[in-house]
């Protein structure tokens, strides 16, 4: 089946590519850009004993040369193309003690110098296709949806990038991965806008290096199972439909996502007969209803969405051997493992006080990871407010901006307050931005969780895992 | 209101020869023909065009290219839309402005459209010495009280004052006008204790029926900084509808 989707895809692109050649204007040569950076980060102090990380005060946290290669370019005036590639390169070895640093098979430093390519995206996007107002655009690419300013709980079609939240690296955090799929656009007039998308993949999430071991903490086992629990179908992949006008100056949108969540939620635990432990991870399929809308007042920017999720009644499951007459018998119980239905949301509002002086502010209900478990679900296997995959919690996400020499220099003192019900934490981002030239900026700043219940609140976790950090960013 | 682009490009820039002010006219009338030529009934109906923008201050020099696209909507605010072509950090990079209160930016690093409020207008544009302001010369009338101070053989100077109630940025502004064009060549703008803030010069050239600014030269006098704006390849009434100024086209990679 999926196959005849990818088939159809490649016929209506050509169909459209076909068509569009008939228009007049010149191909233009490709357009090379990129990115070189660096970013690197060090513990501010000792932690020995850490829930997520262990560490001694001066100790790398996360360092990375990155550089960024697109090419974009067009055909003609309705047929254009984007490919971007990213490497990233390990200033540091990956050798295993007693381990040489021997050269890969083909004499390359892999060991000593390592080093990742990857293709963030590659899409061809062809205007006008089959009827006028209709853009496609087919391959890898970001479809972002929503208004919010990154924490959005609409913006469903691509996987949250869990591995680069954990690096606390500003210019991922909250950041999605592009996918593979047929992206529709149709624009009948006006402010109107009518998209449709389908995937020819599921989502998952890029999980921080370390998680089997980081999950084994959570949920001490002896085995880990990853149940994707999905059919290679076209049909039955991931898909959503969004409908977008601007009745009275304010911006609203409408949508509906079909598929999976992206990350991977705890099903079953088995104690089983030999007391070995096994713990199932499974990737729940799920409607999300969405509602999106911006607008101003007053000079006052202002955003909501809000997300209905639907996710696919299953059950979970525990099963522990138990003494019956003398006899080992498996006690099992199965139970709901989610809410048949769930809110997620989202309020924000930014003003620019001028002078340089700006603020954004949000509410949120529902972190990215966070899912409304049936009750007997989350007593069973623990589940609350304050804990990554926990039940949803409040947080309020401010960023105060003061910017001057010309906008050469950007002060930033971002935050962010967790309320729950099993406490708060309270955490604290400044950031220093320096424009030594056009397109060439330093950056340094800091990641510290100053308040919060290490055990009982999401944040408060990282109270003894700061961060400082410093790069610096140059685009071509 | 008339705070758009095409306004000040327009306004900046056109001029029908046949529409001329008298010698004998006085500030009022002055006024509303500069105001006619920069986004009322005697400016183009639409207008694009290649930016190049160049900020010096003291031995540092930076250049900014946009791509601009600008309909004069009469009586109703302009639609403008703006494609950053450099410096590479902001390539591609668009602004869309259908209303003094409906403005988005569009972020290709995130493929990304967002709302923005209009409290931003606070800030200069691009880190120059033009503010959002500057860049929207159009009625004047709206704003400033009109008196002519000094008339020569060739321009009248006028010096607007601005009214009560107003939230534009310069208290005062000393305005010269040429006689032949009806257009401002020079203009001085004050802060509210009487200094020199800032000052322009407007250069025009012809492009079709009207005379459409080519170049202006801002000093920010507290800054001591200087910004140059020149306008390339300029096109105007080439019937630009409105299906430019939407979205689809703020996403839209620039071409060439």
């Amino acid at each position: 089946m999926k196959k005849i989707a990818s088939f159809l895809s490649l016929l209506f692109l050509a169909w459209g590519i076909s068509a569009a050649q008939e228009t007049t204007a010149a191909a233009n040569k490709p357009e090379i850009s990129g990115r070189v950076r660096l970013f690197s980060s060090l513990y501010a102090a000792d932690n020995p004993d850490g829930l997520f990380f262990t560490h001694e005060a001066g100790q790398f946290a996360f360092r990375r040369a990155e550089v960024r290669l697109k090419i974009a370019g067009s055909v003609n005036d309705r047929v254009s193309y984007g490919v971007r590639f990213d490497a990233f390169s390990y200033p540091g070895d990956l050798l295993d003690s007693g381990q040489f640093p021997e050269s890969a098979f083909l004499g390359s430093p892999a060991s000593s110098e390592h080093f990742e390519l990857g293709l963030y995206e590659g899409w061809v996007k062809v205007g006008d296709f089959l009827i006028s107002g209709l853009d496609l655009t087919a391959g890898k690419q970001r479809i972002s949806w929503g208004t919010a300013d990154k924490v959005g709980v609409v913006d469903n079609l691509n996987p949250i990038d869990f591995a680069n939240f954990l690096s606390f690296d500003p210019d991922y955090f909250f950041e999605r991965r592009p996918q593979t799929g047929i992206n529709l656009e149709y624009y009948p007039g006006g402010a109107w806008k009518i998209q449709l998308v389908g995937l020819l993949q599921h989502q998952v999430s890029p999980l921080p290096f370390g998680y089997a071991a980081l999950a084994d903490k959570f949920f001490p086992m002896d085995d880990i199972v990853v149940e994707k629990g999905w059919e290679d179908s076209a049909l039955k992949t991931a898909w959503g439909i969004r409908v977008a006008a601007r009745p009275l100056g304010i911006d609203l949108g409408l949508s509906y996502y079909r598929g999976n969540l992206s990350l991977p939620y705890l099903r079953s635990f088995d104690l089983g007969l030999g007391q070995t432990s096994q713990g199932t991870f499974y990737y729940p399929r799920a409607g999300i209803w969405g509602l999106d809308l911006a607008g101003e007042a007053g000079g006052v920017g202002f955003w909501a969405e809000a997300a209905y999720v639907v996710p696919e009644e299953i059950d979970g499951l525990i099963a522990f051997p138990v003494y019956v007459d003398r006899n080992i018998v498996m006690y099992k119980r199965s139970f709901p493992l989610f809410e048949k239905g769930f809110w997620k949301y989202v309020l924000g509002a930014d003003y620019n006080f001028g002078g340089g002086f700006s603020l954004n502010i949000q509410f949120l209900h529902g972190f990215f990871d966070e899912v409304d478990y049936g009750e007997e679900a989350a007593e069973t296997f623990g589940f609350r407010t304050g804990m990554f995959y926990g039940e949803p919690g409040n947080y309020v996400l401010g960023r105060l901006e003061y910017k001057f020499a010309r906008d050469t220099v950007k002060l930033k003192f971002g935050g962010l307050v967790e309320t729950t019900s099993n406490g708060s934490a309270f955490v604290i981002m400044p950031e220093a931005e320096f424009r030594i030239a056009d397109a060439f900026n330093l950056v340094c700043g800091a990641f510290a969780a100053v308040s919060g219940d290490r055990q009982m609140t999401k944040f408060g976790s990282f109270r003894d895992d700061g961060q400082i950090y410093a790069g610096f960013r140059l685009d071509f | 209101m008339k705070h758009h682009f095409l306004s000040f490009m327009a306004a900046v820039l056109l001029f029908a020869l046949s529409a001329a002010p008298s010698p004998a006219q006085d500030a009022a009338a002055i006024l509303a023909g500069v105001d006619a030529r920069t986004g009322g009934n005697l400016a183009p109906k639409d207008m694009q065009s290649s930016m190049v923008m160049t900020i010096s201050q003291g031995s540092t020099v930076k250049v900014r290219e946009i791509r601009a696209w600008t309909r004069n909507n009469q009586g109703k605010d302009d639609d403008r839309l703006m494609k950053f072509v450099s410096p590479a950090d902001v390539r591609d990079v668009g602004f869309l402005v259908l209303s003094d209160d409906t403005m988005y930016i569009y972020l290709p690093e995130f493929k990304r459209t967002r709302r923005i409020a209009s409290s931003n207008r606070k800030d200069s544009f691009m880190s120059s010495d033009f503010s959002y302001d500057d860049l929207g010369t159009g009625d004047f009338a709206v704003s400033y009280d009109p008196a002519l101070k000094e008339e020569n053989a060739s321009a009248w100077v006028l010096e607007l004052k601005r009214k009560a109630g107003s939230d534009k940025t310069y208290a005062r502004i000393v305005m010269t006008v040429d006689k032949q064009k009806g257009m401002p060549v020079k203009s001085e703008m004050y802060d509210e204790a009487g200094r020199l803030w800032k000052s322009a010069e407007q250069t025009y050239t012809s492009v079709g029926n009207y005379s459409v600014m080519s170049l202006v030269k801002m000093t920010d006098h507290k800054k001591n900084s200087t910004t140059t704006l020149e306008f390339k390849d300029m096109k105007v009434d080439k019937g630009v509808g409105d299906d430019l100024f939407t979205e689809r086209n703020l996403v839209r990679k620039i071409q060439g």
